[in-house]
Protein backbone atom coordinates (compact mmCIF):
# COMPACT_ATOMS: atom_id res chain seq x y z
CA UNK A 1 0.00 0.00 0.00
CA UNK A 2 2.65 2.57 0.09
CA UNK A 3 3.01 1.67 -3.87
CA UNK A 4 0.78 5.01 -4.00
CA UNK A 5 4.12 6.62 -4.83
CA UNK A 6 4.61 5.00 -8.05
CA UNK A 7 0.24 5.37 -8.89
CA UNK A 8 1.08 9.34 -9.20
CA UNK A 9 2.91 11.35 -11.63
CA UNK A 10 5.98 13.26 -9.18
CA UNK A 11 7.62 14.22 -12.02
CA UNK A 12 4.69 16.27 -12.87
CA UNK A 13 7.17 19.38 -11.78
CA UNK A 14 10.07 18.96 -13.96
CA UNK A 15 8.16 20.03 -17.10
CA UNK A 16 6.22 22.91 -15.79
CA UNK A 17 9.15 24.08 -14.52
CA UNK A 18 10.41 24.31 -18.27
CA UNK A 19 6.97 25.60 -19.21
CA UNK A 20 7.86 28.79 -17.12
CA UNK A 21 11.18 28.87 -19.07
CA UNK A 22 9.32 28.40 -22.53
CA UNK A 23 6.75 31.41 -21.96
CA UNK A 24 8.74 33.93 -20.18
CA UNK A 25 11.34 33.87 -23.41
CA UNK A 26 8.76 33.35 -25.93
CA UNK A 27 6.37 36.64 -24.38
CA UNK A 28 9.51 38.26 -23.57
CA UNK A 29 8.08 41.72 -25.36
CA UNK A 30 7.75 45.34 -23.70
CA UNK A 31 4.20 45.46 -21.55
CA UNK A 32 3.73 49.27 -21.96
CA UNK A 33 1.00 48.22 -25.03
CA UNK A 34 -0.14 51.12 -26.88
CA UNK A 35 -2.89 53.04 -25.14
CA UNK A 36 -5.04 52.40 -28.35
CA UNK A 37 -4.90 48.78 -28.23
CA UNK A 38 -8.39 47.13 -27.12
CA UNK A 39 -7.84 45.28 -23.57
CA UNK A 40 -10.48 42.72 -24.39
CA UNK A 41 -8.90 41.21 -28.04
CA UNK A 42 -5.44 39.76 -28.09
CA UNK A 43 -2.32 41.61 -28.81
CA UNK A 44 -0.61 39.18 -30.48
CA UNK A 45 -1.71 35.47 -31.21
CA UNK A 46 0.82 32.44 -32.28
CA UNK A 47 -0.79 30.13 -34.57
CA UNK A 48 0.54 26.07 -34.70
CA UNK A 49 3.30 27.06 -31.66
CA UNK A 50 5.95 24.07 -31.90
CA UNK A 51 9.28 24.99 -30.06
CA UNK A 52 11.86 22.39 -29.32
CA UNK A 53 14.61 22.75 -26.95
CA UNK A 54 17.96 20.32 -26.81
CA UNK A 55 19.73 19.34 -24.18
CA UNK A 56 24.30 19.77 -24.39
CA UNK A 57 24.25 17.17 -26.69
CA UNK A 58 21.38 18.03 -29.25
CA UNK A 59 19.31 15.59 -28.02
CA UNK A 60 15.12 16.85 -27.72
CA UNK A 61 14.17 18.04 -23.84
CA UNK A 62 11.46 19.17 -24.38
CA UNK A 63 8.63 19.99 -26.43
CA UNK A 64 5.83 22.91 -26.25
CA UNK A 65 2.58 22.77 -28.99
CA UNK A 66 -0.06 24.93 -28.55
CA UNK A 67 -2.71 24.88 -31.40
CA UNK A 68 -2.84 28.79 -30.61
CA UNK A 69 -1.47 31.25 -28.10
CA UNK A 70 -2.29 34.65 -27.32
CA UNK A 71 -1.69 37.79 -24.93
CA UNK A 72 -4.25 40.06 -24.36
CA UNK A 73 -3.03 44.07 -23.85
CA UNK A 74 -1.29 44.78 -20.38
CA UNK A 75 -2.67 41.33 -19.05
CA UNK A 76 -0.12 38.97 -17.38
CA UNK A 77 -1.77 35.99 -18.98
CA UNK A 78 -0.50 33.85 -21.69
CA UNK A 79 -3.43 31.61 -22.69
CA UNK A 80 -2.72 28.71 -24.56
CA UNK A 81 -5.50 26.66 -26.73
CA UNK A 82 -4.75 22.46 -26.88
CA UNK A 83 -1.17 22.79 -24.85
CA UNK A 84 0.65 19.92 -24.86
CA UNK A 85 4.64 19.68 -23.12
CA UNK A 86 6.02 16.54 -23.93
CA UNK A 87 9.63 15.95 -21.97
CA UNK A 88 12.62 13.72 -23.01
CA UNK A 89 14.61 12.04 -20.92
CA UNK A 90 18.09 12.11 -22.70
CA UNK A 91 16.34 12.37 -26.04
CA UNK A 92 13.60 9.91 -24.99
CA UNK A 93 10.14 10.36 -25.08
CA UNK A 94 9.56 10.10 -21.10
CA UNK A 95 5.93 11.66 -20.98
CA UNK A 96 3.21 14.46 -21.70
CA UNK A 97 1.29 17.11 -20.47
CA UNK A 98 -2.01 17.99 -22.29
CA UNK A 99 -5.48 20.09 -22.30
CA UNK A 100 -7.59 21.48 -24.03
CA UNK A 101 -6.81 24.66 -22.82
CA UNK A 102 -4.25 26.61 -20.42
CA UNK A 103 -3.05 29.96 -18.96
CA UNK A 104 0.55 31.08 -17.46
CA UNK A 105 0.51 33.99 -15.27
CA UNK A 106 4.21 35.59 -16.07
CA UNK A 107 3.81 37.77 -12.83
CA UNK A 108 3.43 34.54 -10.46
CA UNK A 109 5.01 32.11 -12.92
CA UNK A 110 1.76 29.72 -11.87
CA UNK A 111 -0.19 27.88 -14.67
CA UNK A 112 -3.60 26.71 -15.13
CA UNK A 113 -4.85 23.95 -16.97
CA UNK A 114 -8.51 22.87 -17.80
CA UNK A 115 -10.11 20.63 -19.61
CA UNK A 116 -9.34 17.17 -20.04
CA UNK A 117 -6.32 17.40 -18.40
CA UNK A 118 -3.67 14.58 -19.21
CA UNK A 119 -0.21 13.17 -17.55
CA UNK A 120 0.68 10.55 -19.38
CA UNK A 121 3.77 8.32 -19.70
CA UNK A 122 4.20 5.55 -21.98
CA UNK A 123 5.00 1.77 -20.59
CA UNK A 124 8.73 0.93 -20.51
CA UNK A 125 10.24 -2.49 -20.13
CA UNK A 126 11.14 -0.98 -16.35
CA UNK A 127 7.57 0.29 -15.53
CA UNK A 128 3.92 0.14 -16.92
CA UNK A 129 1.73 3.17 -18.54
CA UNK A 130 1.17 6.05 -16.12
CA UNK A 131 -1.76 8.31 -16.98
CA UNK A 132 -3.71 11.02 -14.64
CA UNK A 133 -6.27 12.60 -15.75
CA UNK A 134 -8.28 15.42 -14.39
CA UNK A 135 -10.07 18.22 -15.16
CA UNK A 136 -8.02 21.05 -13.72
CA UNK A 137 -4.38 21.60 -13.07
CA UNK A 138 -2.50 24.35 -10.88
CA UNK A 139 0.85 24.49 -11.24
CA UNK A 140 3.23 26.85 -9.43
CA UNK A 141 6.56 26.53 -10.66
CA UNK A 142 7.80 29.25 -7.97
CA UNK A 143 6.76 27.24 -4.98
CA UNK A 144 7.14 23.78 -7.03
CA UNK A 145 3.82 22.57 -6.42
CA UNK A 146 0.73 20.98 -8.08
CA UNK A 147 -2.74 20.79 -6.66
CA UNK A 148 -6.06 20.71 -7.83
CA UNK A 149 -9.51 20.76 -5.96
CA UNK A 150 -11.16 18.31 -8.19
CA UNK A 151 -11.75 14.59 -9.11
CA UNK A 152 -8.29 12.66 -10.60
CA UNK A 153 -7.98 9.13 -11.33
CA UNK A 154 -4.63 8.12 -12.18
CA UNK A 155 -3.56 4.35 -13.43
CA UNK A 156 -0.64 2.41 -13.04
CA UNK A 157 -0.33 -0.34 -15.43
CA UNK A 158 -3.84 -2.47 -13.64
CA UNK A 159 -3.43 -0.32 -10.23
CA UNK A 160 -6.07 2.73 -10.18
CA UNK A 161 -6.06 5.66 -8.09
CA UNK A 162 -8.96 8.03 -7.24
CA UNK A 163 -8.74 11.28 -5.39
CA UNK A 164 -10.76 14.54 -5.17
CA UNK A 165 -8.20 17.21 -4.60
CA UNK A 166 -4.18 16.56 -4.34
CA UNK A 167 -1.63 19.05 -3.43
CA UNK A 168 1.76 17.71 -4.52
CA UNK A 169 4.87 19.97 -2.77
CA UNK A 170 7.96 18.44 -4.77
CA UNK A 171 10.76 19.71 -2.78
CA UNK A 172 9.10 17.72 0.68
CA UNK A 173 8.22 14.92 -1.31
CA UNK A 174 4.83 14.92 0.50
CA UNK A 175 1.23 14.31 -1.83
CA UNK A 176 -2.23 14.68 -0.05
CA UNK A 177 -4.71 13.05 -1.28
CA UNK A 178 -7.72 15.33 0.13
CA UNK A 179 -11.22 13.25 -0.06
CA UNK A 180 -12.80 10.59 -1.22
CA UNK A 181 -9.62 8.61 -2.05
CA UNK A 182 -10.04 5.25 -3.67
CA UNK A 183 -7.22 2.62 -4.62
CA UNK A 184 -6.69 -0.91 -6.65
CA UNK A 185 -3.80 -2.33 -6.47
CA UNK A 186 -3.76 -5.00 -8.72
CA UNK A 187 -0.94 -7.38 -7.41
CA UNK B 1 -7.53 -17.44 3.38
CA UNK B 2 -4.18 -17.90 1.20
CA UNK B 3 -5.60 -16.88 -1.87
CA UNK B 4 -6.28 -13.41 -0.68
CA UNK B 5 -2.56 -12.33 -0.82
CA UNK B 6 -2.68 -12.56 -4.88
CA UNK B 7 -6.18 -10.55 -4.79
CA UNK B 8 -6.03 -6.47 -5.71
CA UNK B 9 -6.04 -4.74 -2.58
CA UNK B 10 -9.02 -2.15 -2.70
CA UNK B 11 -8.24 0.66 -0.07
CA UNK B 12 -10.59 3.78 0.52
CA UNK B 13 -9.94 6.33 2.89
CA UNK B 14 -11.84 9.79 3.52
CA UNK B 15 -7.90 12.00 2.82
CA UNK B 16 -4.22 10.27 2.13
CA UNK B 17 -0.58 10.93 2.83
CA UNK B 18 2.47 10.70 1.12
CA UNK B 19 5.86 11.15 2.08
CA UNK B 20 7.90 10.53 -0.68
CA UNK B 21 11.38 10.92 1.28
CA UNK B 22 10.30 8.69 4.02
CA UNK B 23 8.88 6.57 2.06
CA UNK B 24 5.63 6.63 4.52
CA UNK B 25 1.65 6.82 3.63
CA UNK B 26 -0.62 7.73 6.07
CA UNK B 27 -4.57 6.81 5.13
CA UNK B 28 -6.93 8.64 7.58
CA UNK B 29 -10.79 8.53 8.34
CA UNK B 30 -13.16 5.33 7.35
CA UNK B 31 -10.26 3.41 6.59
CA UNK B 32 -11.54 -0.13 4.73
CA UNK B 33 -9.00 -2.47 3.49
CA UNK B 34 -10.07 -5.35 1.35
CA UNK B 35 -8.06 -8.05 -0.05
CA UNK B 36 -9.95 -11.36 -0.96
CA UNK B 37 -11.85 -12.45 2.15
CA UNK B 38 -9.60 -10.00 4.37
CA UNK B 39 -11.32 -6.71 5.38
CA UNK B 40 -9.73 -4.61 7.66
CA UNK B 41 -11.67 -1.26 9.47
CA UNK B 42 -9.60 1.43 11.21
CA UNK B 43 -9.42 4.84 11.57
CA UNK B 44 -6.01 5.21 10.62
CA UNK B 45 -3.61 3.30 8.71
CA UNK B 46 0.19 4.15 8.53
CA UNK B 47 2.13 2.06 5.86
CA UNK B 48 6.26 2.21 5.82
CA UNK B 49 8.54 0.12 3.46
CA UNK B 50 11.44 -1.06 4.87
CA UNK B 51 14.88 -1.50 2.47
CA UNK B 52 14.33 -4.51 1.55
CA UNK B 53 10.68 -3.71 -0.16
CA UNK B 54 8.63 -5.11 2.97
CA UNK B 55 5.93 -3.27 4.18
CA UNK B 56 4.78 -2.55 7.99
CA UNK B 57 1.37 -1.69 8.60
CA UNK B 58 0.25 0.10 11.56
CA UNK B 59 -3.77 0.30 12.21
CA UNK B 60 -5.30 2.39 14.74
CA UNK B 61 -8.93 2.53 15.50
CA UNK B 62 -11.68 2.40 18.13
CA UNK B 63 -11.22 -0.43 17.59
CA UNK B 64 -9.99 -1.78 14.43
CA UNK B 65 -11.44 -4.63 13.17
CA UNK B 66 -10.73 -7.22 10.82
CA UNK B 67 -12.32 -10.08 10.01
CA UNK B 68 -10.46 -13.30 7.16
CA UNK B 69 -12.06 -16.71 6.55
CA UNK B 70 -10.23 -19.32 7.09
CA UNK B 71 -8.08 -21.16 4.49
CA UNK B 72 -10.30 -24.11 2.95
CA UNK B 73 -13.19 -23.61 5.61
CA UNK B 74 -16.09 -21.51 6.02
CA UNK B 75 -15.08 -20.03 9.20
CA UNK B 76 -14.06 -16.66 9.87
CA UNK B 77 -11.27 -15.24 11.92
CA UNK B 78 -12.45 -12.19 13.13
CA UNK B 79 -10.67 -9.89 14.94
CA UNK B 80 -10.44 -6.36 17.34
CA UNK B 81 -8.06 -4.08 19.29
CA UNK B 82 -7.32 -0.44 19.52
CA UNK B 83 -4.09 -1.38 17.39
CA UNK B 84 -3.23 -3.12 14.86
CA UNK B 85 0.61 -4.15 13.52
CA UNK B 86 1.07 -5.94 10.41
CA UNK B 87 4.29 -6.94 9.19
CA UNK B 88 4.30 -8.89 5.68
CA UNK B 89 7.29 -10.45 5.77
CA UNK B 90 6.66 -12.60 8.83
CA UNK B 91 3.02 -12.19 8.34
CA UNK B 92 2.62 -11.43 11.68
CA UNK B 93 -0.62 -9.32 13.16
CA UNK B 94 0.13 -7.68 16.77
CA UNK B 95 -2.78 -6.56 18.12
CA UNK B 96 -2.77 -4.81 21.36
CA UNK B 97 -5.38 -2.73 23.72
CA UNK B 98 -8.73 -4.97 24.47
CA UNK B 99 -7.12 -7.24 21.66
CA UNK B 100 -9.98 -10.22 20.73
CA UNK B 101 -9.73 -13.21 18.06
CA UNK B 102 -13.13 -15.15 17.46
CA UNK B 103 -13.27 -18.05 15.19
CA UNK B 104 -15.95 -19.37 14.37
CA UNK B 105 -17.36 -20.07 18.35
CA UNK B 106 -13.98 -20.07 19.95
CA UNK B 107 -13.01 -16.90 21.15
CA UNK B 108 -9.18 -15.36 23.09
CA UNK B 109 -9.28 -12.03 24.35
CA UNK B 110 -6.11 -10.46 26.37
CA UNK B 111 -4.27 -7.03 26.12
CA UNK B 112 -1.52 -8.27 23.28
CA UNK B 113 -2.50 -11.03 20.94
CA UNK B 114 -0.13 -12.05 17.73
CA UNK B 115 -1.75 -13.70 15.18
CA UNK B 116 0.27 -15.62 12.37
CA UNK B 117 -1.56 -15.02 9.06
CA UNK B 118 0.18 -17.92 7.54
CA UNK B 119 -0.01 -20.66 9.65
CA UNK B 120 -3.76 -19.20 11.49
CA UNK B 121 -2.12 -20.13 14.97
CA UNK B 122 -2.48 -16.63 17.88
CA UNK B 123 -0.54 -16.46 20.93
CA UNK B 124 -1.94 -14.31 23.77
CA UNK B 125 -0.71 -12.88 26.81
CA UNK B 126 -2.22 -10.61 29.49
CA UNK B 127 -0.18 -7.65 28.88
CA UNK B 128 2.89 -6.70 31.43
CA UNK B 129 2.87 -4.14 34.37
CA UNK B 130 5.27 -2.13 32.62
CA UNK B 131 2.65 -2.02 30.05
CA UNK B 132 -0.07 -1.31 32.42
CA UNK B 133 -2.33 -4.26 31.02
CA UNK B 134 -1.16 -6.65 33.45
CA UNK B 135 -4.66 -8.43 32.68
CA UNK B 136 -5.73 -12.07 32.28
CA UNK B 137 -5.81 -14.19 28.92
CA UNK B 138 -9.24 -15.62 28.30
CA UNK B 139 -9.92 -18.31 25.91
CA UNK B 140 -13.55 -19.43 25.16
CA UNK B 141 -13.17 -23.08 23.06
CA UNK B 142 -16.64 -24.57 22.53
CA UNK B 143 -17.01 -27.73 22.71
CA UNK B 144 -17.39 -29.74 19.34
CA UNK B 145 -20.39 -31.50 18.81
CA UNK B 146 -20.60 -35.36 19.19
CA UNK B 147 -18.93 -36.93 15.78
CA UNK B 148 -17.36 -33.57 14.55
CA UNK B 149 -13.78 -33.86 14.35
Amino acid sequence: MNRAARLFPLGLMLGMALLAFWLNVLTMQRDDAPAKLDLSRPEYTINRLTAKRFDAQGRPQQYLQAAQMWQLPRNPNVYLSKPRIEVFLQGIPDYTVTAAAGRYHKQQKTADFSDNVRWERKATTAAPAILLQTSVLHVDTVARSASNRAPLVADYGTSRLKSTGFIYQQDSGQLNLLSNVRITYAP
Amino acid sequence: EKADSEKPIELSADRGSLDQKKGVTVWEGNVVVVQGTLNLKAQRVTVTRDAQGNQQLQAQGSPVTFRQKVDGSNEYVEGSASNVHYNTAANLATLTGNARVKRGQDSVSGAVIVYNTATETYQASGGTAASGNSGRVTVILQPKAQGTP
